[in-house]
């Protein structure tokens, strides 16, 4: 990831703390909804379930941005709260199953080209290693994979970044050899 | 930052989801402010449409000062449990904002302090209940030596109330159960959490 444009996108992200509580509640809905969505996916299979949860993450995101005041960007700060609101999520679902069948718009059962339908298995094996991770290293390799510096990835989780470091590229390597063993 | 192929699963990563189901979620999301607010509005309108039906009826129907008494420790009781639930949801809510570190702790704090509550809940319900029947039907006039004869004589009525004893201890401990696994949960997740892996500086 280009640090530069990372540095962009936190001053605006740092120029969001001026904004009213619903304003930035817009702001949050608009620009960082597929984020959400995608913590969830990584915590929770089943489609009904996952809504429930991104609909947890953004009440507990309109709840609390009240107490933002701009220490850390808008996406840290969100990210954060999606985290937690996931984990509270996952410690009440202890007898739910922990994956379902993915949907087809992720793996379809059409004829399809080769690149498409090998990009489309990548995906699945993707998120499902993702899903089974240890709960540390799966939230480092979630940051990691939305683009997060390794300094918005120790705030989001409370380690030092180099702590963070050290995690994103344990869970890489575990990611690549999980990949790697379906080519 | 990122070796060249991670760059390619961070790209596969954030195609995940679908556009369909992005604009649906916020679509929702512009609603939650609202839905939250009358969910709030409920919960209190619910808890008031309580008291004042009850109160109502007591005016309504003169009673002794023992079945007022009664009435108002109970009415007292169920405040304070629907004060205290709101309380923990706040609480809940508040520690979304926190460090990671002390969200596990208020995590944990939480549901212990649900647990609690749901144990005094599955003691108080049953008891609770036979005691409101009991005071509606003392305040409508019956002396408790009549109301008893009537009850041992009645089984549809021994029926009823069993059957509502029944499910409200059914409820409150399938609830203390579902808490005592969410906090063993949570505190594993803390435990993995807190595991520093080799190498890693405190």
């Amino acid at each position: 990831m280009d640090e530069g444009s990372k540095g962009k996108a936190g001053s605006r992200d740092a120029a969001s703390e001026d904004l009213a509580p619903a304003a930035l509640f817009d702001l949050v809905v608009a620009r960082h909804t597929p984020m959400i969505t995608r913590i969830a996916l990584a915590y929770e299979a089943d489609p009904a379930l996952r809504r429930e949860l991104v609909q947890e993450i953004l009440l507990a995101v309109w709840r609390g941005l009240p107490r933002f005041r701009g220490d850390s960007s808008l996406k840290t700060f969100v990210a954060g709260i999606a985290y937690k609101r996931s984990i509270s999520h996952v410690s009440r679902a202890a007898r739910r199953p922990k994956s379902a069948p993915l949907p087809d718009t992720l793996v379809s059962a059409d004829p399809l080209p080769d690149e498409v339908a090998s990009r489309n298995q990548l995906k699945k094996r993707m998120l499902e290693v993702v899903q089974t991770l240890p709960l540390a290293q799966k939230q480092a390799i979630i940051l990691c994979l939305e683009d997060f510096t390794f300094k918005e990835i120790g705030e989001t989780m409370g380690i030092s970044a180099h702590a963070a470091q050290m995690r994103c590229h344990r869970a890489r390597a575990a990611l690549k050899a999980a990949t790697d063993k379906l080519s | 930052m990122m070796p060249d192929d991670f760059r390619q699963y961070a790209r596969l990563w954030q195609e995940q989801i679908e556009p369909q189901e992005l604009a649906e979620l916020q679509a929702m999301a512009s609603k939650i402010g609202r839905t939250a607010g009358r969910k709030r509005l409920l919960d209190v309108s619910l808890s008031l449409s309580f008291v004042a039906a009850a109160s109502f009826i007591l005016w309504k129907h003169p009673a002794s000062l023992e079945v007022k008494f009664g009435y108002f420790s109970l009415a007292a009781v169920c405040l304070w449990l629907a004060w205290r639930r709101h309380q923990l949801t706040r609480a809940a809510q508040a520690i979304a904002t926190d460090d990671p570190r002390v969200f596990f702790e208020k995590a944990i704090e939480n549901v212990r302090a649900e647990i609690n509550l749901s144990t005094a809940s599955i003691y108080f319900a049953a008891p609770a209940g036979i005691v409101t029947i009991l005071l509606g039907k003392l305040a409508l006039g019956l002396t408790a030596a009549e109301l008893l004869r009537k009850l041992y004589n009645k089984a549809p009525i021994k029926i009823f109330v069993g059957t509502v004893v029944l499910l409200a201890a059914i409820y409150f401990i399938r609830d203390n159960i579902r808490l005592r696994r969410q906090l063993r949960r949570l505190e594993s997740m803390s435990r993995e959490w807190a595991a520093r892996d080799p190498g890693e500086e405190p």
